[in-house]
C-alpha cells in the first residue's frame, strides 16, 4: 500500500474495522514461533499477533503456499526458528493452498467458489480444497503412458527425455504427489514441471522439503503409490468402490465418445479420490473460472451444489463437460 | 531532536524497520533493520548438492532466479563443471528477463507512489494526459477515453473501504510536485504492469516449468530437452492415455515462439512505456539530484556472461570507489567479508571481526528488546541481516551501481545510454550518485538488458538448428564421481543489486552455506567499526518537512528496492 508505518497500521486497522466479518484474509508465509517471535515481526510485534488481529473478523481465512500451509521451508529439518503454518493463529474457517509456489488458478478458483456459493470449498483433514488437492499428479500426468509402456527418461537430455518420457526414474514425485498441476498447469496452463522435462518436487505436500528430497532420486516411498499395480487397477478399484460398476460404465462411456484426455482423467480422479458428493463443487470451481470469458447466460449445470442423495453418476456426468471447457484459457485471468 | 519510526515500511519485499533521529528538520543518524529470519542457510546443510538451488531459490519470490543461478552456479564450480552453450544461452535469456520484469516491477509497484501524487492524478484532465502520453511515447493505449476509464477505477479505489495498494492519507504531502496528467498516465501504466509482467513471465513459465520457481535447472546446465528430431510418434489410439502421448518441447516451435513473443512484449514496454514514465516523472524532480547519496562505493558482482567468462559479462564486474569513474577498480572474492557486529547472531569463529563467506556461519541469537518494542536504534544489535564488507568498506549494489561500473568500465552501450539519459534530464553526471540515479538508472539498465535478449535467442535457435542438442555438462552428476571435498562460490547479480552464493560439499551433501544478497550489502546495518550500511548513510542529511510523514525517508529507502527478507534469509 502507499502508505508505511503508522500510516500503514492505521490503514489496515481502518479497513479491518469497516469491512469487519465481510473479508477474506488470504495470508502467506510462516510463522516463527523461536525467540518468543522476534525472529518475524510487524511495528515491533510478533507477526503471530497480527495474523490473529487479522483474522479474528475475517469471513474466512486463506493459507497461501507451503509456508503457510505447515512452516514450509523453514519448518524443514535444520531450520532454526520454530517455524509454524498460520493455522495455530487463525481464528474461524481456514482453506489452506500449500505448493512452492502456490498455482494462482487455485486462489482464483477459491475465491470464486466463496463469491458463488457464500463459503469456501470442501476441504480434507488438511484443509486442503479436494478441487485442487483431491488427485495424484501420477493420475493426471500427461507423460503416465510412458510409465505404463515402461519407457522412462533414464539421464537429462536422453533419447527419452527429448521424446518425452516418464521421468519417475528421474526422481518425479508425482506418485506421492496430490495436486492439479497436471490438469489445470501453471500460468494459464501454459506449462508446468514435467511438461517442462523436469520431475514433480511434491511441493503441496506436509513436509515436502524434507519428505520428497533428494528431489532428482528415487528413494523408496511408504507413500500409497504401489509399484506393481498398474493405474487401471487402482483406479478401477477406486471407482467401483465409490461410484459402483454403473458410474463405471457412465464414466468409461463417456471417455469412449469423447477421447478428451483431459476429461476423462479429471472424471476419473473426482470419481476415485473424492468420497462425497460435496467435492464436485471444486470441479464446479473450474467451471466457473473457465468459464468467465463466456457470455454470462451460459447455463452451468454442475455448479449447482450437488444434493447429498443425488447419484454420484449422475454429478460425475454433470462435472466431466465443465472440465472438458479450455480451462487454461480461464486460468490466465485469474493470475 | 525527534525520533521517527518507519514500521513497516511497505513495498519492499519482508518486513523492514527504519528509525531516523531528525535535527531541524535534516535526519542525523539512521538505523536500518531487518526483522524476519528464515534461516535459509542452515536448512540446506546435509542435503544433496544437486537440490541446494532449489532451496536456495526460495529465499524470494521476485529475486529467486538469481538466487537459484549463483546457487548451481558455485555447486558448478565446485564440481568443475561448464554448462554448454545453450544452457547458457537460455540462463541468459532467463535472467535478463527478469531481471527486466524486476526492474519495471521496482519502478510502478514499489516506488512509483513515492513520486506520483494519486489525489492529483483524480483531478487530471484525461484529454491532457492523452496528449502528454502521445508526446512521451507511440505506446497505443494513449487515448482520453482509456485515461478517463483509468481514473474512474482510481475513484472508486480511492473511495472504498478497500483501496488497496492505493490507500493514500487524506491530506496530500507537500512533497509530491507532479502534474495530475503525469501521475494519472503513470497510475495506468502501473496497472498496465501488472499484466505485462504476466505475459512477459510465460518465458520463465516455459523454459521453467513455472513462474516464480523455475524448476528445470540441473548442476552442469538444464533439465529441459529440444524437441525429439527422429522417428515420428506413435500414432494414439490403442489405449486411453495415447490421446495426450504427444509431447511439445520447450524448445519445440511453439514454445520457441512464446519465447520470442514474450522478449518482443518485454523490450516494447521498456522502450515506449517504462523508461518514458521514469524520465517523465524524475524530470519533475530534478531537486533531488545529488539527495540520499550515501557512502560513494559502488560494487557489480556482473552478470549475463557470453561464453561463461568474466571478460564477457555483458554487465561487467568491479568497483567504483568515492563516485571516481575514471577508475574501474577489480572485484576479488576473497575481498568479501561479513560481520554480525550489530546483527542478531551469535559470534563467529572471527569474533566481530569480518569472516569470508566461505567459513562463515550463521547462528542465530536474538538480544534485542522484548517484544512488543518502541525502539531497536538504542540497542546495540539491531537486525537480522549481516553487514558484508568489500575490504573494510560498505558498498552500494543495484542498478545504479552496475551502471556506473560498466560506464567506468568503458562499456560503449551503457556509456551512451547514460549519457542520453542525462540529456534528456537535463542533469550532470554528479546528480546521478543518490536517490535521483537510482530511480533513472533502473530503467536505463532495463533498456540495455531488453535489447540483448533477441540476441540470445537467435544464437539458440541458430545453435539447436545446427543440431547442438547438448543442454547439460552431466560428467559430475554422480555423487559417486565427486571429490570428497569441495568448495565453491558463484557472483550474479539479481535485479536488487550483487548477489553470492558460497557452498562446501562434503560426501555429496553440503557442509556449509552462505548467501550475501544484495539487501544485505544495501540494507546493511552497521559493522564492526561502527561504520553505518548503504541505505542508513544514504538517509543521513536527508530534510524531511513532516516528521510524522517522512516521504522524503521513503523516497530514497525505495530507491534502492530493499528485500530484507532475502537480505536477512
Amino acid at each position: 500500500m502507499a502508505p508505511s508505518g503508522a500510516d500503514a497500521s492505521a490503514t489496515l486497522a481502518a479497513s479491518l474495522k469497516a469491512n469487519r466479518d465481510r473479508y477474506l484474509a488470504v495470508i502467506e508465509g510462516s510463522v516463527p514461533t523461536a525467540a518468543n517471535g522476534a525472529m518475524c515481526t510487524v511495528a515491533g510485534r510478533p507477526v503471530a499477533d497480527v495474523i490473529r488481529e487479522v483474522t479474528a473478523g475475517a469471513a474466512g481465512t486463506i493459507a497461501v503456499g507451503s509456508c503457510a500451509f505447515d512452516g514450509g521451508l523453514s519448518a524443514a529439518s535444520g531450520g532454526a526458528t520454530g517455524a509454524s503454518g498460520v493455522a495455530p493463529f487463525v481464528s474461524g474457517t481456514l482453506v489452506a493452498l500449500p505448493g512452492c509456489p502456490i498455482n494462482a488458478f487455485n486462489l482464483a478458483a477459491t475465491l470464486v467458489h466463496y463469491l458463488t456459493f457464500n463459503e469456501l470449498p470442501p476441504t480434507d483433514a488438511g484443509g486442503r480444497p479436494l478441487f485442487a488437492y483431491g488427485a495424484l499428479v501420477h493420475n493426471e500426468c500427461e507423460r503416465r503412458a510412458h510409465f505404463e509402456f515402461g519407457e522412462f527418461v533414464q539421464a537429462w537430455g536422453d533419447e527419452g527425455a527429448q521424446k518425452g518420457w516418464c521421468l519417475y526414474k528421474m526422481g518425479c514425485k508425482g506418485p506421492e504427489t496430490y495436486a492439479n498441476c497436471a490438469s489445470a498447469g501453471f500460468d494459464g496452463g501454459l506449462s508446468w514441471p514435467v511438461k517442462a522435462g523436469v520431475g514433480c518436487i511434491g511441493c503441496t505436500m506436509p513436509a515436502f522439503w524434507d519428505a520428497m528430497s533428494p528431489f532428482t532420486r528415487r528413494l523408496p516411498s511408504p507413500l500409497p503409490f504401489l509399484p506393481n499395480v498398474t493405474a487401471d487397477d487402482i483406479g478401477q478399484a477406486a471407482v467401483i468402490g465409490i461410484a459402483g460398476v454403473a458410474g463405471l460404465h457412465a464414466v468409461g462411456s463417456y471417455v469412449r465418445a469423447n477421447r478428451q484426455g483431459a476429461a476423462a482423467r479429471r472424471a476419473k480422479a473426482a470419481a476415485k479420490l473424492v468420497p462425497s458428493g460435496a467435492a464436485i463443487e471444486g470441479a464446479a470451481v473450474a467451471v466457473a473460472v473457465a468459464a468467465e470469458p463466456m457470455p454470462a447466460a451460459e447455463p452451468m449445470p454442475a455448479a449447482e451444489p450437488a444434493a447429498a442423495d443425488e447419484a454420484p453418476t449422475t454429478i460425475l456426468v454433470d462435472a466431466v463437460p465443465g472440465a472438458d471447457l479450455d480451462a487454461d484459457a480461464g486460468a490466465g485471468e485469474s493470475d | 531532536m525527534t525520533r521517527v519510526v518507519l514500521d513497516p515500511v511497505t513495498r519492499v519485499g519482508g518486513q523492514l524497520r527504519v528509525e531516523a533521529e531528525i535535527s531541524d528538520g535534516t535526519v542525523t543518524d539512521a538505523w536500518v533493520s531487518g526483522t524476519s529470519y528464515r534461516g535459509l542457510e542452515r536448512i540446506l546443510e546435509g542435503r544433496d548438492a544437486r537440490d541446494a538451488w532449489l532451496m536456495a531459490q526460495r529465499i524470494c519470490g521476485s529475486c529467486g532466479w538469481a538466487h537459484a543461478l549463483a546457487s548451481v552456479g558455485a555447486v558448478e564450480q565446485a564440481l568443475g563443471v561448464t554448462p554448454p552453450t545453450n544452457a547458457r544461452l537460455i540462463r541468459n535469456l532467463l535472467a535478463g528477463t527478469q531481471l527486466v520484469v524486476d526492474e519495471v516491477s521496482g519502478f510502478y509497484l514499489r516506488q512509483a507512489l513515492d513520486w506520483i501524487d494519486l489525489r492529483a492524478a483524480l483531478t487530471a484532465d484525461p484529454d491532457a494526459t492523452s496528449t502528454l502520453a502521445r508526446a512521451v511515447s507511440p505506446w497505443p493505449n494513449s487515448g482520453s477515453t482509456y485515461f478517463a476509464t483509468i481514473q474512474g477505477r482510481l475513484a472508486a479505489m480511492i473511495g472504498s473501504s478497500q483501496p488497496g495498494p492505493f490507500a493514500i492519507p487524506p491530506v496530500t504531502h507537500p512533497g509530491y510536485h507532479l502534474s495530475p496528467e503525469t501521475s494519472l498516465m503513470v497510475a495506468a501504466h502501473y496497472f498496465e504492469a501488472l499484466d505485462w509482467r504476466r505475459e512477459v513471465l510465460h518465458l520463465e513459465t516455459v523454459l521453467g516449468g513455472r513462474s516464480p520457481h523455475l524448476q528445470t535447472l540441473v548442476v552442469g546446465g538444464l533439465a529441459i530437452a529440444p524437441d525429439w528430431g527422429g522417428p515420428a510418434r506413435p500414432v494414439p489410439g490403442e489405449h486411453i492415455w495415447d490421446v495426450v502421448r504427444t509431447f511439445v518441447s520447450p524448445l519445440g516451435a511453439a514454445g520457441l515462439a512464446a519465447i520470442g513473443t514474450a522478449i518482443d512484449s518485454a523490450r516494447a514496454f521498456v522502450e515506449q512505456v517504462f523508461v518514458p514514465d521514469v524520465m517523465t516523472t524524475m524530470k519533475a524532480y530534478r531537486d533531488w539530484g545529488g539527495k540520499g547519496r550515501g557512502i560513494g562505493h559502488y560494487l557489480a558482482f556482473g552478470a549475463l556472461s557470453a561464453d561463461g567468462s568474466e571478460a564477457s559479462l555483458a554487465l561487467p564486474r568491479g568497483r567504483v570507489m568515492d563516485r571516481d569513474l575514471t577508475h574501474l577498480i577489480q572485484v576479488a572474492e576473497s575481498g568479501i567479508g561479513e560481520t554480525t557486529a550489530h546483527a542478531w547472531y551469535a559470534p563467529g569463529s572471527a569474533g566481530n571481526d569480518l569472516q569470508h563467506p566461505s567459513d562463515g556461519g550463521t547462528e542465530p541469537l536474538y538480544t534485542g528488546p522484548k517484544l512488543p518494542y518502541a525502539s531497536l536504534a538504542d540497542a546495540d544489535r539491531y537486525s537480522w541481516i549481516k553487514a558484508p564488507r568489500y575490504e573494510d568498506d560498505p558498498m552500494e549494489v543495484g542498478p545504479l551501481a552496475r551502471m556506473l561500473v560498466a560506464s567506468a568500465a568503458g562499456v560503449t552501450a551503457a556509456r551512451e545510454a547514460v549519457g542520453r539519459a542525462l540529456t534528456t534530464l537535463n542533469v550532470g553526471q554528479d546528480e546521478l550518485f543518490g536517490t535521483f540515479g537510482r530511480m533513472t538508472m533502473r530503467a536505463v539498465e532495463a533498456g540495455l538488458v531488453a535489447k540483448r535478449l533477441t540476441g540470445w535467442l537467435s544464437d539458440l535457435r541458430d545453435s539447436i538448428a545446427a543440431g547442438d542438442l547438448a543442454m547439460a555438462d552431466l560428467s559430475a552428476w554422480d555423487p559417486a564421481s565427486w571429490p570428497r571435498d569441495a568448495e565453491g562460490f558463484a557472483l550474479g547479480e539479481s535485479a536488487r543489486g550483487a548477489v553470492g552464493h558460497w557452498v562446501r560439499i562434503h560426501d555429496g551433501r553440503i557442509a556449509g552455506y552462505q548467501i550475501v544478497d544484495a539487501s544485505t550489502w544495501n540494507a546493511s546495518p552497521r559493522d564492526q567499526m561502527g561504520r553505518r550500511g548503504a541505505l542508513e548513510a544514504a538517509l543521513v542529511g536527508t530534510s524531511v518537512v513532516d516528521p510524522g510523514r517522512p516521504l522524503e525517508l521513503l523516497r530514497t529507502v525505495h530507491s534502492f528496492d530493499p528485500c530484507p527478507s532475502c537480505g536477512a534469509h
